[in-house]
């Protein structure tokens, strides 16, 4: 027998039963040939070793830890089942959009409105409230000076759509228990 | 246990039950008992949230071994980007001629029964490239068989069998280099 042919034989006898002649050839060879058998004897010491390993464990505070870990079953929020949110999330879309679109004269004028509204300052609400307003609109009006001019026949419905999607997020967000959404990452 | 369901309780005994050979395959694959741990952790979380993908013919060990697996191989390429070289020379040479092995007598048994030979071994398997750590533990450790293995690394059957006879070689030729002779006499 071959070295080359013995050496294969030695690895075939982890994963399976030799024929009777197969064994009988490789012990022959073994016999006579030192460095053949110095590498089955090697090998398997090595696999009896891995063989050997022992089970480790893990922290014994391991399950806890995935427990803890695991996302919120989707049971919905305050009771209201899961199904029941998504739709309303869905729902919440569409009627946000028609609103929108309904009511978009009264928001544009409305939001012609906010600059008088934010140098009456005390008039309708609060000194300490429309000092904040007056600031973050003050500030708006600062970083608009290096933006192109916003047409806000446009932009109130795309804003209130981009709202209206937000709430919807939320929703969602209560449907799966505050837990973030994600894709599963593993195919079956 | 309904399962599909997400049940939190019967996953909790599934976690209990399996949590020894992941992470066990874990450790082996990924080298260290914090990536281990983290990697195992990974792993049944992914199972959780997969659970409704889960065949009701499969097994559910082989199915949650299949997703560990991928985990830890994940995690091992990453942590092993640095050490190509070693992967590199530990594939190198595998099938060649038989390297020079010094006499340690008739008997391996003599040489597993060596505390310090047998840890070192261990500790070799996961110094391995990750694939041939991954077919070592589940064959020799976990005693899985050729389809079982073939479906968890989604490799054919042959790529298996190779990986298996090239990882013996490796971790052998490994052992060579790490002993001094005089210690496997």
């Amino acid at each position: 027998m071959e070295c080359h042919t013995s050496l294969t034989l030695i690895q075939e006898s982890f994963e399976r039963i030799l024929s009777s002649i197969e064994q009988r050839e490789l012990d022959d060879h073994l016999l006579t040939c030192k460095n053949c058998r110095a590498e089955a004897v090697l090998l398997t010491g090595v696999v009896n070793a891995v063989k050997e390993t022992p089970l480790e464990m893990p922290s014994h505070d391991f399950t806890l830890h995935v427990m803890d870990r695991l996302p919120v079953p989707v049971s919905g929020f305050l009771g209201i089942p899961g199904d029941v949110m998504r739709v309303a999330a869905a729902a919440a879309i569409v009627v946000a959009t028609f609103l929108t679109w309904l009511y978009q004269d009264s928001l544009i004028q409305i939001s012609k409105r906010i600059p008088e509204t934010a140098s009456i300052g005390t008039d309708s609400v609060s000194p300490y409230f429309a000092q904040i307003f007056g600031s973050i609109y003050g500030s708006w009006q600062y970083m608009a000076t290096f933006l192109p001019p916003i047409d806000m026949d446009v932009a109130i419905p795309v804003l209130s759509v981009l709202i209206a999607i937000g709430v919807a997020q939320v929703v969602l967000r209560m449907a799966h228990g505050f837990e973030p959404v994600e894709l599963d990452e593993v195919t079956s | 246990m309904d399962l599909s369901e997400g049940s939190r309780p019967a996953f909790a005994s599934l976690i209990e039950r399996h949590k020894g050979s992941i992470f066990s395959m874990a450790l082996r694959v990924v080298g260290n008992r914090e990536d281990a741990e983290e990697a195992a952790q990974d792993a049944f979380v992914r199972a959780f949230r997969a659970l409704s993908k889960f065949r009701r013919d499969a097994k559910f060990g082989t199915w949650l071994y299949r997703i560990a697996m991928n985990v830890c191989l994940t995690k091992a390429r990453q942590s092993r980007l640095d050490v190509t070289s070693i992967d590199a020379s530990a594939e190198d040479d595998v099938d060649s001629a038989p390297l020079q092995i010094p006499d340690h007598g008739d008997n391996p048994d003599r040489l597993v029964e060596r505390s310090e030979f047998k840890d070192r071994v261990q500790n070799m398997i996961a110094s391995l490239p990750p694939k041939y750590s991954a077919v070592l533990t589940m064959y020799h450790m976990q005693d899985l068989s050729y389809e079982e293995m073939s479906e968890t690394l989604d490799l054919p059957i042959g790529t298996v069998k190779a990986h298996l006879f090239r990882a013996r070689g490796a971790l052998k030729k490994l052992a060579i280099t790490a002993f001094e002779p005089q210690e496997l006499r």
